[in-house]
């Protein structure tokens, strides 16, 4: 186990810098100048010149990618041009309430996902599986943010049960929730649903069978145990989807995360927060993807020693 | 895929032609048809609609605004999807939004597609630095949420049609290029491949030729797929104000006006939604179709 975390952490650091260089292409080597957007319309070619060189603009490519990882991995990222107060802690004081949003949702789209799998794999074909096909097939078909406001118009504005937007009680998570899970749930079912099928067409499972393991048992420990690598996987792609939704969806329900502070920050040209909420929001799924990981890996030692 | 006589003659493996049998033989078959057509209908209302229904985004009829669907205008038309807070025609800004959203879509696909394909092909087939560099490319890319990527890239880049297909197709190559190269190495040791060389092939050829041909039906199954993806992403940018800038029509932009008239105007939100949601349904579908019909086994 110990082999393994290292090699993941490794790896996972890998990605982090990646994460950082992908920020670091697209801020400074897309067309479009800082300085100038930071100047505004009051850019002189004089003020122009010394604030590039204030940030290293004006330095070769490769020392500009040096400093800009040096920075960031010091928490470095600039101050807000909008709130005057450096973008780091603003970013930090937003990852919980996404953290939340998307923890609640990976809960909930996981365990209704397993449900309504398994049903439709236990009755394949019947009325019941093409039901549950169709449904998840719509709910990856739905745009999330539109489903947000069509719940807000009949949860909270029609029938008064739900509160729709903010972040302070349990009910406030609840249309959020269920909204981010939608297209998640309509992914995951297919594929658990393919997954045990798949399974159950082993020989390990016509093994047990016959020496007379109980059908329940069969599931649990035979196909169940061995259909979540594939299952793991997907969440884990998954999830960089999932963090794109919570972007949006902080918007429409004006939930105080990362994305709406990544929207309102563009909105104000504030580019260093969208920088440093970007990141931390990428890091965030970086993170996610090696807990599950890590969590399988400790569950089954085949990837381990992969 | 053997390496009998007729692969090396110099018109190799056509794709294997299915024997006379018409589509609409099999159940997969006629599928793909049903769903088929209904994607031709979105995309001939979406190109033709703006000729049929009389839509202008900038003409602003303010006694007109609000209209609920149904109901008549002044002049005696009926607006079946009612009007929007300035008086707009709702019918002709969902038909118009299909436009774009379609255009979007296709054109992302295939820029990235095909900027995939190259990268992966030239991965797979040449192996060695070249592959390194570019799969390394591609696994950061996969590990960077792709909505994030376009909302980061277009705020930087602003608002605009030729913006929008720009960011929506540097969040795809890297799908289209991970496929491509693992499917040309499996087929780079064939003997088709290794006779065509022995021939005199040029690595150029080679790859065109006797390679991309045999892999066409996972990408297209895969470009398929992602048109869905893509009118959903679209959307989710116009939806922020990142996408389709204002007022140009498109499902994002409308959805998001909407959102300030719940209230009193419920259908401004949530028609185009709806229709949105059918369209990418059938997309959805066709996708579905077309890669059962060519490839039972295929996962993406």
């Amino acid at each position: 186990m110990g082999r393994y975390l290292l090699r993941r952490g490794l790896a996972a650091l890998l990605v982090i810098l990646g994460v950082i260089t992908i920020i670091f292409l697209v801020v400074r080597v897309i067309p479009g100048d800082p300085a100038s957007v930071l100047l505004g319309t009051f850019a002189t070619p004089e003020l122009l010149a010394e604030q590039r060189a204030k940030m290293g603009l004006d330095r070769p490519l490769v020392t500009q990618y040096g400093l800009f990882v040096r920075q960031a991995l010091l928490g470095d990222w600039g101050r807000s041009y909008h709130e005057g107060k450096d973008a780091f802690p603003l970013v930090v004081e937003r990852l919980p309430a996404t953290m939340e949003l998307a923890a609640a949702s990976i809960v909930l789209s996981t365990m209704l996902s397993f449900v309504l799998g398994s049903i439709a794999a236990r009755w394949v074909q019947s009325p019941v599986d093409q039901a549950i096909g169709t449904l998840s097939l719509i709910g990856q078909a739905i745009p999330n943010f539109w489903l947000g406001l069509v719940l807000i118009l009949i949860f909270a504005r029609r029938l008064h049960w739900l509160p729709s937007f903010g972040r302070d009680t349990f009910w406030h998570l609840v249309l959020p929730t269920v909204t981010l899970s939608v297209q998640f749930i309509g992914v995951m079912t297919r594929l658990i649903r393919a997954g045990i099928l798949e399974t159950m067409g082993q020989d390990f499972v016509r093994t047990a069978r016959a020496k007379g393991v109980a059908e329940a048992a069969v599931l649990a420990h035979h196909v169940y145990r061995n259909m979540m690598i594939p299952v793991i996987t997907m969440l884990g792609l998954q999830l960089g989807a999932l963090f794109g939704g919570v972007v949006v969806l902080e918007t429409v329900f004006a939930w105080p995360g990362l994305g709406r502070l990544i929207v309102t920050a563009i909105n104000n040209r504030d580019y260093p927060v969208v920088q440093a909420a970007v990141t931390f929001a990428a890091l965030a799924v970086v993170l996610l993807n090696v807990l599950v990981d890590v969590a399988y890996a400790y569950l089954d030692p085949r990837i381990r020693y992969a | 895929m053997s390496g009998d006589a007729s692969t090396l003659s110099a018109r190799p493996a056509e794709p294997e032609v299915r024997a006379s049998r018409p589509i609409t033989a099999t159940r997969k078959g006629r599928r793909v048809v049903v769903t088929g057509i209904a994607v031709v209908f979105v995309t001939l209302v979406g190109l033709l609609g703006p000729a049929v229904v009389p839509y202008n985004p900038l003409e602003v009829r303010l006694e007109e605004r609000l209209k609920p669907p149904g109901s008549a205008l002044s002049d005696g038309r009926v607006v079946w999807f009612g009007t929007d807070q300035l008086g707009r025609d709702l019918v002709g800004q969902v038909i118009h939004g299909a436009r774009v959203s379609i255009l979007v879509a296709a054109s992302t696909v295939v820029i990235a597609g095909s900027t995939g394909t190259a990268l992966g092909l030239l991965a797979g087939y040449y192996g060695g630095a070249i592959d390194t560099v570019l799969m390394g490319l591609v696994d950061l890319q996969l590990a960077f949420p792709p909505l994030l990527l376009a909302i980061l890239i277009a705020a930087m880049i602003g608002p605009s049609v030729g913006n929008v297909i720009l960011t929506l197709s540097v969040i795809r190559w890297a799908v289209f290029a991970r496929l491509v190269r693992g499917s040309v190495l499996s087929l780079r040791e064939k003997e088709f491949v290794e006779a065509a060389r022995a021939l005199g092939a040029r690595h150029a050829r080679v790859m065109a030729r006797h390679i991309l041909r045999n892999i066409l039906t996972p990408i297209v199954i895969l470009a398929t797929l992602q048109i869905a993806l893509q009118m959903l992403a679209e959307a989710a940018l116009s939806f922020l104000g990142l996408g389709i800038p204002y007022p140009l029509p498109s499902w994002g932009v409308t959805i998001s006006q909407g959102r300030d008239y719940l209230n009193n105007a419920w259908w401004i939100a949530t028609i185009p939604g709806a229709v949105m949601t059918i369209t990418v349904l059938c997309v959805g579908l066709f996708g579905d179709a077309v890669r059962d019909y060519l490839d039972p086994r295929f996962g993406y």
